[in-house]
């Protein structure tokens, strides 16, 4: 549900975590969770994909098979619906390995460069799962991991659930003094639905204008908050502040 | 011939990252694309560019035999032997 206090000051959306699944590859012991979730085994060879036959295993990098994994048991217990897929920087080794090799006047694998666009990741889970569901892949942006949740309600008007699947990796040392990079890879998809379902409720309150001296400044990583069951929060962006609390009874 | 037929099927477990698959499991006229090893045409494109970068050879993608050629590991060895005699 999105509701929009004032045009340009306040808007809130409002959600059901119907249900939520996360891989990364640190594993760590871990007390307290969110309701309604899982959090998938961490194995030698990254996230576990063998639910998938080999010719569709095979082209999946680490974080696309964690992606999928976690994209996979949100569609096994709700069935298919609607995605939205998010990642600031997606497949950054691909391509720098393709600018790399064409600064070096080598060719380009076409293999390579197919899974390199942004949505690649979102359209092999599609094709996996046999989805004829639409699906929308968003880059990082002024609201953070916040712009994905925005796109999800605008798609909760229309049917009473969404995917969202988030997905990042450490970027490639060139590209580190700049944009803020992921602490590792790990990818977390959730189940969304209209407010009106059982569960437990997730609210996001938007402020346009607001500095607010306690935000936290990290606003990369949602999964401190998930994995210690921190029910509330807020992230300071450049454009807005992000205020959220998940209530459960 | 059957070095390039090897070095062929190494060639095409490495760069399709099939794992599990060895070159012994891989018959020389079996079909490499749809029903017999599964490879699609993004595999064909890739598979394209590392012949030219292993073999130095010239592939015509509008040679109306281009089909016949990629149909399977012996055919592939074939097309690689006679453009590398050209």
């Amino acid at each position: 549900m999105l509701q929009a206090h004032d045009s340009s000051a306040r808007a809130t959306l409002s959600f059901t975590l119907e249900h939520w699944c996360l891989w990364q590859s640190k594993s760590a012991p871990i007390e307290a969770i969110w309701p309604n979730g899982r959090i998938l085994p961490v194995l030698a060879g990254g996230a576990d994909v063998s639910f998938l036959p080999m010719m569709q295993r095979r082209r999946l990098s680490p974080m696309a098979r964690a992606a999928c994994a976690v994209a996979w048991d949100c569609r096994e217990t709700h069935g298919d619906m609607p995605a939205v897929f998010f990642s600031r920087h997606g497949e950054s080794q691909y391509y720098l390995e393709i600018l790399s090799g064409l600064a070096a006047e080598a060719g380009v694998s076409p293999s390579r460069f197919s899974l390199s666009v942004h949505n690649a990741i979102g359209g092999l889970h599609g094709l996996h799962a046999q989805s004829f569901q639409p699906y929308v892949t968003l880059a990082g942006g002024d609201e953070g991991f916040f712009g994905p949740f925005l796109e999800a309600a605008g798609l909760l008007l229309d049917v009473p659930q969404v995917l969202l699947v988030w997905h990042e990796q450490v970027l490639p040392a060139i590209y580190r003094a700049g944009p803020p990079s992921s602490r590792g890879l790990w990818a977390l998809a959730m189940v969304l639905g209209g407010t009106a379902r059982p569960g437990p409720q997730l609210k996001l309150i938007r402020e346009a204008t607001a500095m607010d001296a306690d935000a936290d400044s990290d606003a990369a990583d949602p999964l401190p908050a998930m994995l210690c069951d921190r029910r509330s929060g807020s992230c300071r962006l450049e454009r807005a502040t992000w205020h959220w609390n998940l209530q459960h009874a | 011939m059957e070095n390039i037929e090897a070095e062929l099927k190494r060639l095409i477990i490495d760069i399709f990252e099939l794992e599990n698959l060895t070159p012994g499991e891989i018959a020389s006229d079996a079909p490499l694309f749809g029903e017999g090893l599964g490879l699609d045409s993004i595999d064909a494109l890739e598979l394209g560019v590392a012949l030219k970068k292993k073999y130095n050879i010239h592939i015509d993608t509008y040679s109306s035999n281009l089909v016949e050629h990629f149909a399977s590991v012996k055919n592939l060895a074939g097309f690689v032997v006679s453009q590398q005699e050209q």
